[in-house]
């Protein structure tokens, strides 16, 4: 959504929503806001349980995120048969069917050329237009460019690209040769199979409902917009778990996004908390292994001196002041003694891509700073 | 009409289409100073054309911006400046690495030219890597600026770290101490903790392609 400056802000799963009052009328935005999937069943949109307060405030407010002048000067009379006739050719026509799901109209067959060897393209079976370069990537850059300069009757839609968007999808079109898929498979590095890992029974079905793979990654499904939960089990604490599932607090203050609030019942956040805690378990070592007894008061001195971790981390709230990693004000409560030990020697191991660094710190150091912050079980906020 | 028959009669257009010279932009107007007002220095991969603009503003005596003043770009299109007195470009980096200075050109009312300098830096493949892990590992300390989606830290550090271009102060560390730092932490060279060890999280090409690309954007430039 655009800001008062003019500036778009926010997440990009959704569409942007400035205009958003120009375009849907109340009676659907409220239904779409109750369970979006009712609507549109593959959304990425989660089920959030507003209350009825909630609805009407929400849609109060999109409502009037609109833009008068675009529709001001704006008067459609009611459509002739005619008109809808022309209407109904041109979405034929233009093959509006192949991306949009359209009640009468056919999904139309072998749509758009396949593109698995555009790159071994020979020149002399391309159509140039007028003023263009001969050469392919000329070709291609134009064809995504203006598609309607190659004849009014093509039916590839015109993207606002940048153009250092065109000249990325150049260089992807240019390297489908028929070279690269006759290469040996010896000589080929293969891409990861895709995921297709889905939570199951009870739990998974509440889970597809929440849409928590819109933003959190769960064993290689899911999105990136939110931590990884694949070992969140063994990581956290289930009391912890469970007032964050009510009511997630900010753990990472730099953060813009943040976790909604699904409004769950008890009987939902046992179900999630329980479905967590057992199925999303790190192979690499157990939860409960005991930790040797450690001298705390020296991890204190290794937090704030040796590693600084008050860089990244707010334990003291009126002392320490970086805002990269989330607080660990609560870090007794809410995680144990073995994930802490094991996630500062090799973080990267237990959750890959995650911006703490690989210490790879020795045992002492990290039983240590682990015994600290065990320590802090300060109370919420 | 045949397929060969139209593709002839498609040549012979576009042939004659090319003699048919476009009228360049003419000045309706002169300034009597040009300024480069482009945020930051354009940075790019080898061969890439970034996204971000190169923008000069065409001024009076009194430094009011003019519109419909030519401004001409080394290797882009001339154009006119708008209201504000502002003409952006963008521009296609060399296909060498290195740093290229671009120079803008409008002329005052007596024909005499204007002129002011861009510098654009165009990354080699080392340097962009160094670039990309450089936006993952260190900007959120090292770059000043905030963004929507990336706070800086840099203000709640005790020592407040070097930008990456920098080079008054980042050109005088050795090349082998760069790399301790960013290897060991700022304690290897006896600066602060708060600049933490990347061994084991980067390896050991991954340093060097941080450090050649802190060498790259350094200004003034590292020799």
């Amino acid at each position: 959504m655009q800001n008062a400056a003019g500036q778009t802000v926010g997440g990009n799963i959704g569409p942007e929503l400035t205009r958003v009052g120009s375009k849907v009328n109340s009676a659907w935005l409220t239904q779409w806001l109750r369970n979006p999937a009712a609507y549109l069943p593959g959304t990425a949109m989660p089920h959030f349980r507003f209350t009825d307060k909630d609805v009407a405030q929400l849609a109060g407010f999109l409502l009037t995120k609109a833009d008068h002048d675009l529709t001001a000067n704006l008067h459609l009379d009611p459509a002739t048969p005619a008109q809808i006739a022309h209407g109904k050719k041109l979405v034929n026509e233009r093959g509006c069917a192949a991306c949009h799901e359209i009640s009468g109209i056919a999904r139309p067959d072998n749509f758009a050329p396949d593109l698995t060897t555009v790159g071994s393209l020979p020149l002399a079976r391309v159509v140039f237009a007028p003023d263009l370069a001969h050469t392919l990537p000329d070709y291609l850059a134009a064809k995504i460019r203006q598609p309607r300069s190659f004849g009014t009757a093509m039916k590839m839609p015109r993207n606002t690209f940048s153009d250092s968007q065109v000249d990325a999808l150049v260089t992807a079109l240019l390297s489908q040769t028929t070279r690269a898929q006759t290469l040996p498979a010896s000589l080929r590095i293969p891409a990861a199979p895709p995921s297709t890992y889905q939570p199951a029974g009870k739990a998974g079905k509440l889970m597809s409902d929440l849409h928590c793979l819109s933003c959190h990654a769960i064993n290689g499904a899911g999105g990136t917009m939110a931590p990884d939960l694949s070992s969140e089990g063994t990581a956290v604490e289930r009391l912890w778990l469970v007032a964050f599932l009510k009511n997630p607090n900010t753990l990472r203050p730099a953060l813009i996004r943040r976790m909604p609030r699904f409004n769950l019942t008890d009987e939902e956040t046992a179900t999630l908390a329980d479905y967590i805690m057992t199925a999303y378990q790190t192979p690499a070592f157990d939860r409960d292994e005991p930790v040797t007894p450690a001298d705390a008061s020296r991890g204190k001195e290794l937090y704030y001196g040796k590693y600084a971790c008050n860089s990244c981390h707010i334990l003291d709230p009126d002392r320490d002041k970086g805002y990269i990693g989330p607080t660990l004000t609560q870090a007794g409560l809410r995680l144990n003694a073995a994930w802490i030990y094991h996630w500062l020697k090799n973080a990267q191991a237990l959750r890959p891509g995650a911006l703490e660094l690989n210490w790879n710190m020795n045992d002492d150091d990290a039983r240590d700073i682990a015994a600290f912050l065990m320590q802090q079980k300060a109370a919420r906020k | 009409m045949n397929r060969r028959m139209f593709i002839t009669i498609l040549a012979i257009l576009s042939v004659s289409c090319r003699h048919v010279s476009r009228p360049e932009p003419s000045a309706t107007a002169f300034g009597a100073a040009i300024v480069n007002i482009s945020e930051d220095t354009i940075v790019g991969g080898v061969g890439a054309m970034p996204d971000q603009p190169l923008t000069v503003q065409v001024n009076d005596a009194d430094g009011n911006g003019i519109a419909g003043t030519r401004v001409e770009f080394t290797d882009s299109a001339p154009g006119l400046t708008g209201n504000d007195g502002q003409f952006s470009t963008r521009i296609r980096l060399g296909s060498t690495s290195g740093r290229y200075t671009l120079t803008a050109t409008t002329h005052d009312k007596t024909g005499r030219p204007l002129r002011t300098t861009f510098t654009a830096i165009a990354l080699d493949y080392q340097q962009t890597l160094g670039r990309e892990l450089s936006e993952q590992h260190c900007a959120r300390c090292h770059d000043p600026q905030s963004t929507a989606g990336r706070v800086s830290n840099r203000d709640n550090l005790s020592v407040p770290p070097h930008s990456f271009s920098d080079g008054a102060v980042l050109n005088r560390i050795a090349s082998p101490n760069l790399i301790a730092i960013i290897t060991h932490g700022g304690t290897a060279v006896g600066k602060s903790p708060e600049m933490p060890p990347y061994s084991p999280t980067l390896s050991t090409s991954e340093i060097n392609a941080l450090s050649a690309y802190i060498r790259a954007i350094a200004d003034p430039p590292f020799r």
